[in-house]
Order: C-alpha cells, then structure tokens, then sequence
C-alpha cells in the first residue's frame, strides 16, 4: 500500500492569514490563467499565452540596485539540483523539487503551509538516467498536480496537500521513464507528456479529468495516426521514442492543446543520405520532432508541424515556450526547437517564418524560412564523423524558456555555442527486462570550429528574429529567462548569479548570487502590494552535468545534490 | 577492443508482445522481472546504446561520469556501481543485465585503449 507523507501543519491557520488576498477563495480556472492575472504566476509559462512576463513594475530599472533576499527555501534532496518552476496563486507559492517534493509557501514569508513528498519506488527511480528532477506542477479547480518518475500523475488540495488522486499511467516499471516536466491544466482537463525520446517506446501524451484523475484520452507521438506508421520502416515505431516531456500550452480559440514532442530513437541514426528507406527508422517518423495540435476534449490530433521529418540529431521539439501574440492582425505562436532555429507559426501550425539563434550550426545547411523545410540536411553513416556536429546534444537553447515583453515587443532567448564529436554506432534496442536508452552513437563534447564554447541572451523581435541586443557568458546559461513591466529581463546563469538587464539596452543594472548555478525557472508575483522574484538554484542534470569535465573553475565544486529556492523583493 | 560477442536482442514479434504487455499499466508495483542469465553483449555498440551518453567516446574519456579508460578502480568497485548505481549519478543496472554480461563490461573496460585518429 502507498504511503504519503504529509506535513499538513498550521495550513488553515495560514490559509488565514493569507485571507487578507481577496482572492483566496477563487479557484484557479482556465478564464483566470487566460487572463494571467498581474500578481500571479498561475502555469508553467506564466499564462496561456506562454510570455514568462510578469506586468509588475514595482521592481524597475530605477530601483532594481535596492533588490535584495527575502527569504530562502530549502527543499532537501535535490539530488541534481533544483529544475522547476514555481507558481504563485493568491499569495501562495507552490512549487516542486527532486522527487516531485511539492511545497506550499506563505509567498511573503516562505513559511511552509503544507507540503507532500509522495513515496516513490526508489528502486526503479534507482535505474533511470533522467531523474530524479521534476520540473514544476500545475494549478486548477482547487488542486495541485504534479507527476512522478514512477509514471503517476497526482492530484493535491491547494488548501491542505491531502491527496485528491493518484493517478497511474505508465508501466514505468518496463518503459524506465516516467514523469518529469510539468502538467498542463485547461477545462477540465489535466495534460502531461512522458519522457521518451532516446527510450524505445511510443511517448504517450495524457489527457486526464482534473476533477477524478480518469484518463480521458492517451496520444501516442509514435505512429499516433495510420498516415503516422507509414513513416517508421521495418517496424521501428515500435521502439520509435518520441514523448513529450515539457508543458505546452493552451489555445482557447481553438479548443486545442499545442504540445512539442521529442525526438525518435535512436538518436542518431546511420541511414545515410536515403533515410526515407534506410538506417534504424526509415521514414519521416510521425510524429516525433513536431509541434502538434490535439483537441483537448479528445485528444484527437488537428494540425502538425513536423520541426525536423527524420530527427538524426536529438534536437527536440519538446522544449521550450508557445508564444502566442498577434501582430497586425495575425495571431502568431512563437516556438523555439532545441536545435536552436526557431519556428514562427500561425494558430494552424502553418510555417510564417524560420529565424536561428546560434551562431554555430550544421546539423542543416538552413531551413527555408517560407515552408520549414529542411536544406542541405547532414545524414550520417555509421563511423566516425569527420566534422564536428553544431550545436552540441544539449541544444542550441536549453529546454527552459525565453520570454516575450509585450511592452518591449522583444523576445530575450539564451542561445548556446558548443559542438560534439560523433561516432554513428549501429545499436539495437533493449526493451527488456526494462528499457534502456538507445543513442547510437559515442560522442565528447567539443567547441566550435575555431572558436569557445560560449552562451548569449539574445533581444529580438520574436516574429523576424531581428536582433537588437545581446550579452553573453562565458558557459550557457541554463535557466529560463523572466521580464517584467519594470522594464527588466532576469537570467539566473549557470555560475550561481542572477543578473538583472535594462529591457530596452542589454546594460547589466544588479547581480546576485545565489551560492551554487542556476537551471530551472524564474518567476515574479504580489503579495499584499509588494512584488517578488523567485528563482530556483541548484545544479545537475543531463547538460549540468558536462560543465565540471567541460570548463573546471567554480564548476569543479559546485554540488549536484543541493538547492534552494531563493525569493528577493526590494530592500 | 569490440568484445565480439552477440547482444541480446528481440525478435519484431517478441518486441510486439513486450510492449503490448508494456502498454498496460498495473497498479501494483511488481519487482522487475530477472536479468536474463545468458544473453551475451557486445559491449561496444552497449556503450553507444546506453552508456555513451555520461562515458565518452565509449569510456575512452570523462564526460558526465568518469573516463573508464586506465580507471584506478578495482573490479570489485566496478562491479558494485555497474550493479547498484549512484544516486543523481549513475542509474543501476543490476536488473538490467547478469552477472556475465557485467563482467563483459568489466573486460571491455579493462581493455580500452585509445582511439587512432
């Protein structure tokens, strides 16, 4: 039988004092994350809309030199550090740690109201590669949902932590993965992706009742459609990877759920230039590497863009924000694919444009930007790679988020200059006794051609990519980027500080340290008329865990088993 | 040095059946079945499967994890992690594979030398 541990002490006393917000009593809706309510951070990208931008300006390029901590959180058994993204409903912050620990804190004080460490089965948490991070939760209908590396989805009371359901929807016990990115919650409906990628299996993607935690409906990204298995040769959709392991976003008008899915495995592949019939998966492989469209009430898929038919280099689509703007009377969505071209769609996925980030690319020659196909594709053969791969495995940009400023009209993006040296192995899935990943290939991390490994905060206009600033940074940053109406862009970078930039210029105004490196979120709220900046520190993961080998210094000592949440306000 | 041996690998029809099995979700949490007892491996391609990814260039350099190439380590050692893993570092594979094939790993290890070229 499963336990839980819950420390429920004082919750109603606090829930309170916490009375003074006016709001406390309402539930966390779809209208209300639509709205993306000025002092709240109420989903993973902040709101629908997905602009990590809080409106708040109390906190401004005028004072910002005055910002100092508030309080501290620590969550205990961060193994690989701290990854999350905190949300913020009513003065209450809510946010989840390694283990999928979930915390519920005063927002002013950081004292704890409740919190829930679910019991997991650590022997099989024991066996997996990406894990034990957890990468944020979701708030509706008066609940708390996050899942777990042990394939469950689970619902708490906001008020209490008292578990409401719980929810198995992966055999993580044959598959090894489970879950660790965020959930999504929109009408009614709860939206959460399993890992997958380089894992031979099909990446499910979950549509389950807030209100009983019954599945609705399950989308496979792997051959999900008959038109889908026409596009894995020789049966490969079988251990064809894919998932869906970051949030995506919700599109009211449409009724849909836009959701980035992971790569095929293996990773890469030894076709040659003729994968349509050869190597481990011929064929496009449906729908791995695209951005899909399902409707939320069913699950069905609407529309598609495929990011990369064939991924051959590990370069996702399950990164990153869906911005959504409209411009001129067009509604665009904004998303970045881990290769590091972003990718600028109309609400139909229909391609408006394709602009680059990095510097240092090859894996393409480039994408056309008027119909996102692929030109001058590199497809490799089993054997040594002669020329370094750009960017390397970790991506031209991290999976956490960039964001957009609607008062700025500029999107702040961190980009990433490293390449890897590869050689393409043939491999041959292992599904049993349990999955285990299936890269297909040997590979080391290098710079790029004539040059350093280097990272950028990039200002631009989101829809062209024009570029207006930029700053950069001797190791990229991993964390997600946040702007706010005090015309200010924060990047908590992977040394341990935060820095704070003029929106307008790129001129660095404040830092901080925060002890150890950054790779999680950033966020801003109100509490009783005064703003907040919560950051989560606290190093280790898949592209962390290259910095210590990679560039010494600071790295050498930095833990990967710690971590906090850090919370400033002004002095 | 390739350890010239045959992995263990599954037929399309026995691949079927794992994962229509796979795909069922079971509320209790049942111990994994046995690593399977005879299955021989080639370690080579295992490293670029599965453990590639934290030892580079198939051992031969440190990545995430450590270079195995000339590791100081002990086969005792070796073992151990292999088996039990390192919590935030390293998964476990004792379930995942016997103690033969483990002790292939040991051997393809011990054997690295640097690549040419």
């Amino acid at each position: 039988m499963r336990k839980q541990w819950l420390n429920s002490g004082l919750p109603v006393l606090v829930a309170a004092t916490l009375a003074t917000s006016a709001a406390w009593a309402q539930a966390v809706d779809t209208a209300r994350i639509e709205a993306g309510g000025q002092n709240d951070w109420l989903t993973y990208h902040g709101s629908y809309k997905s602009y990590h931008y809080s409106p708040l300006s109390q906190i401004n390029a005028g004072n910002v030199s005055n910002l100092g901590v508030a309080w501290i959180h620590i969550p205990g058994r961060s193994t690989r550090g701290l990854q999350s993204m905190p949300l913020v409903a009513d003065g209450v912050l809510y946010y989840t740690g390694s283990y999928s620990r979930t915390f519920a804190l005063n927002g002013a004080t950081g004292e704890v109201i409740w919190s829930y460490f679910p019991e997991l089965d650590e022997a099989l948490v024991a066996r997996q590669t990406h894990s034990p991070y957890n990468r944020g939760a979701a708030l509706g209908e008066g609940k708390v949902f996050v899942g777990t590396m042990d394939g469950r989805l689970i619902a708490l009371d906001t008020k209490t932590g008292k578990v409401m359901w719980d929810t198995k929807l992966i055999d993580s016990q044959k598959l090894t993965v489970g879950f660790t990115g965020a959930p999504l919650y929109a009408k009614g409906t709860v939206v959460i992706g399993a890992q997958g990628g380089e894992w031979p299996g099909r990446g499910p993607i979950f549509g389950v009742d807030a209100a009983t935690g019954k599945k609705k409906w399950e989308f496979l990204t792997v051959a999900g459609t008959d038109d889908a298995m026409k596009t894995w040769g020789n049966d490969s959709w079988r251990t064809g990877g894919g998932g869906g392991w970051m949030p995506g976003t919700y599109d009211a008008e449409n009724n849909t759920v836009l959701w980035g899915t992971a790569n095929p495995a293996p990773l890469y592949d030894w076709s040659g230039a003729d994968y349509k019939t050869q190597g481990a998966r011929p064929g496009d492989n449906l729908y791995t590497t695209s951005v899909i469209a399902l409707d939320i009430d069913t699950g069905k898929l609407k529309s598609y863009h495929q990011e990369l038919p064939h991924d051959a280099w590990d370069f996702d689509s399950a990164v990153g924000e869906f911005v959504m703007l409209d411009r001129d009377g067009q509604k665009y969505v904004v998303h970045p694919n881990k290769s590091g071209y972003i990718f600028v769609y109309d609400r139909n996925l229909g391609v408006k444009n394709v602009w680059r980030i990095t510097q240092n690319s090859n894996f393409v020659k480039d994408i056309d930007p008027k119909t996102g196909a692929l030109i001058g594709r590199r497809d490799f053969t089993a054997g040594k790679v002669s020329e370094p791969l750009c960017p390397h495995i970790s991506g031209g940009v991290s999976w956490n988020s960039g964001s957009y400023n609607p008062k700025t009209g500029l999107y702040y993006k961190l980009g990433q200059e490293w390449c890897m040296n590869l050689e393409v192995q043939k491999t041959t899935p292992i599904v049993a006794p349990q999955a285990q990943l299936n890269i297909g290939a040997d590979f080391k991390i290098t710079p790029p051609p004539g040059g350093e490994i280097y990272g950028h905060l990039d200002a631009r206009d989101p829809i062209t990519g024009t570029k207006k600033w930029e700053v950069r940074f001797p190791e990229p940053p991993l964390g997600s980027v946040l702007s706010t109406g005090g015309n200010l862009v924060f990047v908590p970078d992977s040394r341990g500080t935060v820095h704070a930039y003029d929106a307008d210029s790129g001129a660095e105004l404040w830092s901080h340290g925060d002890g150890t490196g950054h790779q999680g979120g950033i966020i801003s709220y109100a509490v009783n008329g005064k703003q907040y900046i919560a950051v989560v520190a606290g190093f280790g993961g898949m592209a962390s865990d290259d910095y210590a080998p990679t560039f010494g210094g600071v790295y050498k000592s930095m833990p990967r088993d710690d971590g906090a949440l850090v919370v400033y306000s002004l002095k | 040095m390739r350890l010239t041996r045959n992995i263990t690998t599954l037929s399309t029809p026995t691949l079927a059946v794992l994962l229509t099995i796979s795909a069922l979700p079971s509320r209790a949490q049942q111990p994994p079945p046995p690593a399977p007892d005879n299955g021989q491996i080639d370690v080579a391609q295992l490293f670029a499967t599965t453990c590639g990814w934290c030892h580079s260039a198939g051992g031969r350099a440190a990545g995430k994890g450590p270079q195995l190439m000339d590791t100081k380590r002990d086969d005792d050692f070796i073992r151990n992690r292999i088996k039990n893993g390192k919590e935030g570092a390293m998964p476990a594979f004792g379930a995942a594979f016997s103690d033969a094939q483990i002790e292939d790993i040991i051997k393809y290890i011990r054997a690295l030398k640097p690549q040419e070229g």
